[in-house]
């Protein structure tokens, strides 16, 4: 029987990483390097966000920096011993942050398909 | 040759409030080593100054202390390495027990945890539990631990986390799943693959560069990980 614990959670903070340098990657080259002279406005992002890739893009970016941050949290949380019950609760309350998170930026980031 | 000044961290809880350095001034000679150094101030000038000690020839893990600021065997230290000032304190992060003692029931109750020894249900073979050179090779460096606890006490996430196993243990955990003739693969990783055991380990590396037998303790924790995560993921 397979009695590990937290080797999913390690597995998934280096996936996650490998991920977000890609996306980043992205983000970064369409946001300061594409026109370097345009500035970041209001009508330039609402233009950017009709289109379903860079929707697509965008939420991938907050799942991962979200899990990434929030799972990075709760190793640096659990570096200090605390009891299983803790660990477990911590597990549930970063895991609703996250949910809660992730819902409220991607209602914004799809704010502008219906315009 | 000149003389040396050994600074000496004493403490003893019975009559101490709290620590202090005490400083001796001391014969030089050549080729003198620390522990030399320490065995003068108890024969000719402190007979209560406590230390560990047994082999002198740094294979036996005894006498691990912190000399000038770095984790240090003191049988194998040569003073003239050093300069003539030195800097002698237990190992940090583990509780006192004397001036250079330290509580050690820790770190060897975690090193027991994780069964440091052959474990294998199939019937012993007539002659012997064959080994190739190629396979006793690779686990040469790891097999060179004398348990001095450098390593241990080394470890922040040993100080911040009094139940996690620390690097000791978890190199020789993968010392064992690394041995062909060990059968207790899914056993240790079950005993090391916890929130308290391989995840606490976040290859700082103190570890080896605190290791006076220069063992590369983070690559061997890093590869247990890997095997964790391969048995998750379907593989052996």
């Amino acid at each position: 029987m397979n009695g590990m614990k937290g080797v999913w959670a390690w597995l998934g903070q280096r996936v996650s990483g490998v991920v977000l340098v890609f996306l980043l990657g992205i983000h970064l080259w369409v946001l300061h390097f594409v026109d370097p002279g345009a500035g970041v406005v209001f009508q330039g992002v609402a233009i950017r966000l009709r289109s379903v890739f860079f929707i697509v893009v965008d939420l991938a970016l907050l799942a991962f920096s979200l899990y990434h941050g929030l799972n990075g949290l709760r190793t640096v949380i659990l570096d200090y011993s605390i009891s299983e019950k803790a660990a477990r609760k911590l597990t549930w309350v970063l895991t609703a942050v996250g949910v809660a998170a992730f819902v409220y930026g991607a209602l914004g980031l799809m704010a502008f398909l219906s315009v | 040759m000149q003389k040396i000044t050994l600074n000496v961290y004493r403490f003893d809880p019975d009559l101490d409030q709290e620590p202090y350095w005490k400083s001796y001034e001391l014969p030089g000679r050549e080729g003198v080593t620390v522990l030399e150094v320490l065995f003068e101030v108890l024969e000719h000038h402190d007979g209560s100054l406590a230390f560990r000690y047994s082999c002198r020839e740094a294979i036996c893990g005894a006498c691990a202390m912190y000399i000038n600021g770095s984790h240090r065997l003191a049988c194998k230290t040569q003073v003239s390495h050093l300069g003539r000032v030195l800097w002698v304190s237990p190992l940090p992060h583990m509780r006192v027990i004397k001036d250079l003692v330290v509580d050690m029931d820790p770190f060897f109750e975690k090193y027991k945890l994780i069964k440091p020894y052959l474990l294998s249900n199939s019937k012993p073979p007539e002659k012997e539990r064959y080994q190739s050179p190629d396979e006793r090779r690779y686990i040469d460096e790891m097999i060179s631990c004398i348990l001095c606890g450098s390593c241990y006490s080394s470890c922040p996430s040993v100080w911040t986390g009094e139940h996690y196993l620390g690097p000791a243990a978890l190199m020789w955990a993968y010392r064992f799943t690394a041995d062909g003739r060990d059968e207790g693969d899914a056993e240790r990783l079950n005993l090391t693959a916890q929130e308290g055991g391989l995840w606490r380990c976040h290859t700082i590396f103190n570890c080896t560069e605190a290791c006076p037998k220069n063992i590369n303790l983070t690559h061997s924790i890093q590869q247990l990980k890997k095997k964790a995560a391969a048995r998750v993921l379907g593989g052996k």
